[in-house]
C-alpha cells in the first residue's frame, strides 16, 4: 500500500480533511449538477492518486448498493424521478469520498492520525494489532485447512449445511491459535512498558509542509465555493 | 575454549530470590516451590528441565508478569537490581529486565521494524530524538539496519528474533531474560542467534538468563547451569560440574553428545572436569589421560555392561527394499507460489516403499513445500508427482491422504474435537471406515500411545508432548502406507525424543515408508536414514547419512549444522564409517588409539 502520487505525499491529516470535505459535500448538495460536480472531483482525485484500478474494484460493491437504493426509491416514490437518481449517486459519492482516504493511507499513518486525535491508547492498539495480525491469521487458517484436508476433510463438497458444519475443524483451531497469539502479545506488550504513560511519544511524526498548507487552503476555498453555489442550484 | 566461570562471589548479586513459591490461580499444585537463587552481574545462566518444571514461571517472576499479569498465590521475595518486584510497577521493571519470548511472530506489533523497536521507548515517553538515536544504535549493533522500514511479515524467523531482541535491548536493561528463544528456529539460525547474544553481552555487560533445551549450543557460553524439576531447583552450578552428574536425562535434560560420550568413556579434561565440546575433547586426547590409561586394561573405555556396542538402530526389513517399488516419485518438479516466488526448482526424487528418508535443510529450504506435494495439497507448476502409482494431479487430497499420513508440526493447528476419542475418529469417518473398524482402530491408537485415560477428555487438557503423541496416534489409526513426520522434534524434551525414535523404528519394521522432515541433526544422525538435503528449493544432496551428513562444506552451504559425532570423529582422526552413537564412538576411539592413529591437536 505504498503508492506514489500527489495525494499520497500529502500529510495524512490533509487527506483526511479532503475526504471529509467531499463526504460532507456529497451529503449537503441538493441538485444533480452539484452532485455531479462533487462526484467529478472525487473521481479526479482518485485519478490523481493513481489508485483508479483499486478504487473501481472496491466501488463495485458501492455501485451495487447504489443500484439497490435506486430501485427501492424509484418504486416507492416514483415522483419526482430525479430524487431516486440523486439518492443513488449520493450514496455512491459518500462511499467514494471515504475510500479516497483509506486507499491512500497506510496503517502506519492511520495510527499516527488516531493518536493525534487523542484516541485512547487501547483503541489504537486494537486497530494496529488487528491490521498486523489479520494476514497472519489468514495464513494460520490456510495451514489448518491443509492439516484437516490431510485427514480426509473435504471442504468443497456437500450442500450448504454440510459445508458449514465442515468449517468447525477449521474454526476451532483457528480461534485457539488466535487466542494463544493474543495471550502472547499481552505478555510482550506489558513487558515493554505498555501503558506506562497515557501519552506515549512517537518515533515517526507528521509534519505539514508548504504544499500541505496550500492544499488545505484550496480545500477550504473549495468548500466555501461549494456552499455558495449550493444555495443557487436547488433543483437542477 | 573452556568456559570461564564468573561466579557471583566477586560481583554484586543482581538477582536475589528468597523462598519463592507460586501457584497459578486455579492450579492444583505449585509451579514454583521454595526457590532460592542468587545471580551475579554479567552471568550467563542457562535453565534446563522438562516442560512443566517451572522454568518459564521462574522467568516471569523476574519482570513482573508474575504477579501483575498472571494471578495466583505468591510467597517469598524476588529482588531485581536492588528492587523488590512486588513493590515495583511493570513499566519500571521493563527498564531493568528485558524479556524475549519464544515465538518470534507474537512479539512484534507495529507495521515497521524500526517502529516496533521503538515501542518500549515510546511507552516510556522518551523524546523523539533520543528514541531515534537509540533505535539506530541498536539496529547497527544487531546488524539489522537494512530492515528498518520492512514489515514484520517480510522477515525470516531469525530476523524476527533479532528485532525482538532489539526491541528489548533498546531500553538498556541490565538483565535480559530469554524463554526458549531458539526453539522455533533451525539449528544454524539458533547458533547464530546465541552467538549474537553472547557478543552483545560481552560488549554491553548484561546479565543473561536463558531457558533452553538445546544445551549443545550453549555449553560453551554459559557460566552457570540450573536444572529444575517440578518447581524446584535440583542443580545449580558450573556447567562442567553439573553435566558430570548422572541421571540428568531423568530431569528432561538433553545432554550434548560430547558429554554423553565422555561419560561413556570415562574421559575427563586435564583439570578433571567433563569436556563440553569438540575443542575440550581435543584437550582430553592431547593430555596424558590417554597415555596414562594405556597401561591400564582397555575396559575403562567401554561401558562394562554393554554387550553389543553396535546395537542396530534401524530395523529396515532389508529384503523388502529389494523390491524397488516406488512409493513416491518426483519428476522434474517446479513449484511457484501465487506471488511468483519459486519454492521448488527442478526436483527429481524417488523414494522406495519401506525406506526411511530424512529430508533436511534450513527453514525455508522447501522441505514443507515438498511434502505437501506428496498428498496432493500442492500440485506442481511443472513436472509430475506420483504417489503409490497415482499421479497427484489426477487425485483428490482426500483420496491420497488415505494412503499418505502427514503428522504436522503444530498439534494446535489440528486438534478441535470435544474428546480425544472423537479426534481420532474424525479421519476414520472421513475415510469411510465402517463403525466396527473405527471402534477397533480408536482403541488400538489409544492403547499404543498410552492415551486411554484421556479418551473422554478434551484434547486441550493434554500437555504439549501428549498432544504431539495424539497427532501421531490419530494418523497411524488409519494405517497409511506412507507416513510423513513434519519436524517431529521441535519443542520436545529428551524423553519425548526418545519415544519418537521408538515409533520411527517400529514403523520401519512394519515396512512402512517413513519420511521425516527435520532440521535436528543430532536426532537424525543416530538413525542413519537416507538423507535428502535441500537448499533454496533445490535438492543439493541425496545419499546415506555417512555421505551427506559428513560433507561439512555441503552442510555449511545448506545452512545445516554438522552432527557432533561427525565433527569429533574428524577432529580426532577416527576412520569411516563414523560412529552412529555414543557407544560406537567409545569403541572406535579405543581402536583408533590402539592403532596409534588418534589425532591430538594443539590449540
Amino acid at each position: 500500500m505504498r503508492g506514489q502520487s500527489v495525494i499520497h505525499r500529502l500529510d495524512p491529516r490533509v487527506r483526511l480533511l479532503l475526504s471529509v470535505s467531499l463526504f460532507l459535500m456529497s451529503l449537503v448538495v441538493r441538485s444533480i449538477f452539484m452532485l455531479s460536480a462533487t462526484l467529478f472531483v472525487i473521481i479526479a482525485t482518485t485519478l490523481l492518486a493513481r489508485t483508479a484500478k483499486r478504487f473501481f474494484k472496491s466501488m463495485s460493491f458501492a455501485a451495487v448498493l447504489s443500484a439497490i437504493a435506486f430501485v427501492f426509491n424509484f418504486f416507492l416514490y416514483p415522483e419526482p424521478f430525479h430524487s431516486a437518481v440523486i439518492l443513488a449517486v449520493r450514496l455512491f459519492a459518500i462511499i467514494g469520498a471515504t475510500s479516497i482516504f483509506f486507499l491512500t493511507t497506510t496503517p502506519d499513518e492511520l495510527e499516527l492520525v488516531m493518536r493525534w486525535f487523542r484516541f485512547p491508547s487501547d483503541f489504537v492498539m486494537v486497530f494496529v494489532i488487528a491490521v498486523r495480525f489479520v494476514p497472519i491469521l489468514i495464513l494460520d487458517a490456510l495451514q489448518i485447512m491443509d492439516a484437516q484436508r490431510s485427514r480426509g476433510l473435504e471442504l468443497e463438497k456437500g450442500n450448504f449445511v454440510k459445508r458449514l458444519r465442515n468449517t468447525t475443524p477449521v474454526i476451532v483451531p483457528l480461534l485457539a491459535t488466535a487466542v494463544s497469539r493474543s495471550l502472547d502479545l499481552a505478555e510482550a506488550m506489558d513487558s515493554r512498558a505498555y501503558g506506562a504513560t497515557t501519552r506515549p511519544t512517537s518515533l515517526h511524526k507528521m509534519t505539514m509542509k508548504r504544499s500541505d498548507w496550500l492544499t488545505t487552503a484550496l480545500i477550504v476555498v473549495g468548500i466555501l465555493i461549494g456552499f455558495y453555489f449550493n444555495s443557487f442550484f436547488t433543483i437542477f | 575454549m573452556a568456559c570461564i566461570s564468573l561466579y557471583s562471589g566477586n560481583s554484586r548479586n543482581i538477582i536475589e530470590i528468597r523462598g519463592l513459591s507460586f501457584r497459578y490461580h486455579g492450579a492444583d499444585r505449585d509451579s514454583l516451590e521454595n526457590v532460592n537463587l542468587e545471580i551475579g552481574e554479567r552471568e550467563i545462566v542457562v535453565i534446563a528441565g522438562h516442560s512443566g518444571s517451572g522454568k518459564s514461571t521462574l522467568l516471569r517472576c523476574l519482570n513482573g508478569l508474575i504477579p501483575f499479569q498472571h494471578s495466583g498465590t505468591y510467597v517469598g521475595e524476588v529482588l531485581v537490581a536492588g528492587r523488590k518486584v512486588t513493590e515495583s510497577r511493570m513499566s519500571e521493571l521493563a527498564k531493568s529486565v528485558g524479556f524475549v519470548f519464544q515465538n518470534p511472530e507474537n512479539q512484534i506489533f507495529m507495521f515497521s521494524v524500526e517502529r516496533d523497536i521503538a515501542f518500549g521507548l515510546e511507552n516510556l515517553g522518551f523524546p523523539r530524538e533520543e528514541i531515534r538515536r537509540r533505535v539506530d544504535e541498536i539496529m547497527d549493533l544487531l546488524g539489522i539496519k537494512g530492515l528498518a522500514l520492512r514489515a514484520p511479515h517480510e522477515l525470516s524467523d531469525g530476523q524476527k528474533q533479532r528485532v525482538a531482541i532489539a526491541g528489548v535491548m533498546v531500553m538498556r536493561p541490565e538483565i535480559i531474560v530469554l524463554d526458549e528463544p531458539t526453539s522455533l528456529l533451525d539449528p544454524f539460525a539458533a547458533r547464530e542467534l546465541l552467538q549474537l547474544i553472547l557478543r552483545l553481552r560481552n560488549e554491553l555487560g548484561m546479565t543473561i538468563l536463558i531457558v533452553e533445551h538445546r544445551l549443545d549450543l550453549l555449553t560453551r557460553l554459559a557460566t552457570r547451569l540450573i536444572v529444575m524439576d517440578r518447581g524446584r531447583i535440583m542443580f545449580n552450578g558450573q556447567p562442567e560440574v553439573i553435566l558430570s552428574e548422572e541421571g540428568l536425562s531423568n530431569y528432561g535434560v538433553l545432554e550434548p553428545t560430547i558429554v554423553r560420550l565422555a561419560k561413556q568413556s570415562r574421559l575427563r579434561r586435564p583439570d578433571g572436569k567433563i569436556p563440553l565440546n569438540v575443542e575440550d575433547f581435543l584437550e582430553v586426547s592431547k593430555a596424558d589421560l590417554f597415555r596414562k590409561n594405556a597401561s591400564k586394561p582397555i575396559i575403562p573405555f567401554l561401558d562394562q555392561h554393554s554387550k553389543n556396542p553396535y546395537e542396530p538402530l534401524q530395523e529396515i526389513a532389508e529384503e523388502s527394499l529389494g523390491r524397488h517399488e516406488a512409493a513416491v516419485s518426483f519428476e522434474g518438479v517446479d513449484y511457484s507460489r501465487d506471488n511468483g516466488v519459486a519454492a521448488l526448482i527442478g526436483i527429481s526424487l524417488d523414494i522406495r516403499k519401506g525406506e526411511t528418508v530424512a529430508i533436511m535443510g534450513a527453514n525455508g529450504a522447501g522441505k514443507s513445500t515438498l511434502i505437501r506435494h506428496i498428498n496432493g495439497l500442492l500440485k506442481p507448476t511443472h513436472g509430475k508427482v506420483t504417489t503409490l502409482g497415482v499421479e497427484t494431479r489426477m487425485a483428490s487430497v482426500a483420496s491420497l491422504s488415505r494412503k499418505v499420513g502427514i503428522v504436522f508440526q503444530n498439534p494446535n493447528s489440528q486438534l478441535f474435537a470435544q474428546t480425544v476419542e472423537s479426534e481420532i475418529e474424525f479421519a476414520l469417518k472421513n475415510f469411510g471406515f465402517p463403525p466396527q473398524a473405527i471402534k477397533e482402530r480408536v482403541e488400538w491408537a489409544l492403547d499404543s500411545f498410552d492415551l486411554s485415560r484421556y479418551s473422554d477428555s478434551s484434547p486441550m487438557e493434554l500437555s504439549g508432548g501428549e498432544r504431539k503423541r495424539l497427532c501421531i496416534a490419530l494418523v497411524l489409526a488409519w494405517e497409511p502406507e506412507i507416513i510423513i513426520l513434519d519436524e517431529p522434534t521441535v519443542g520436545q524434551d529428551s524423553n519425548q525424543k526418545e519415544k519418537l525414535v521408538e515409533i520411527i523404528k517400529m514403523l520401519g519394521s512394519q515396512n512402512k515408508t517413513v519420511i521425516i522432515v527435520s532440521h535436528d541433526v543430532e536426532f537424525i544422525w543416530p538413525l542413519q536414514p537416507r538423507i535428502v538435503l535441500m537448499s533454496h528449493g533445490r535438492i543439493v544432496g541425496d545419499g546415506p547419512a555417512q555421505t551427506v551428513l559428513t560433507d561439512e562444506d555441503l552442510l555449511n552451504r545448506a545452512r545445516v549444522v554438522t552432527p557432533q559425532l561427525v565433527e569429533l570423529s574428524k577432529a580426532i582422526g577416527l576412520s569411516r564409517p563414523f560412529p552412529r552413537n555414543v557407544k560406537e564412538a567409545s569403541v572406535k576411539m579405543t581402536e583408533t588409539f590402539e592403532k596409534g592413529t588418534m589425532r591430538t591437536r594443539t590449540r
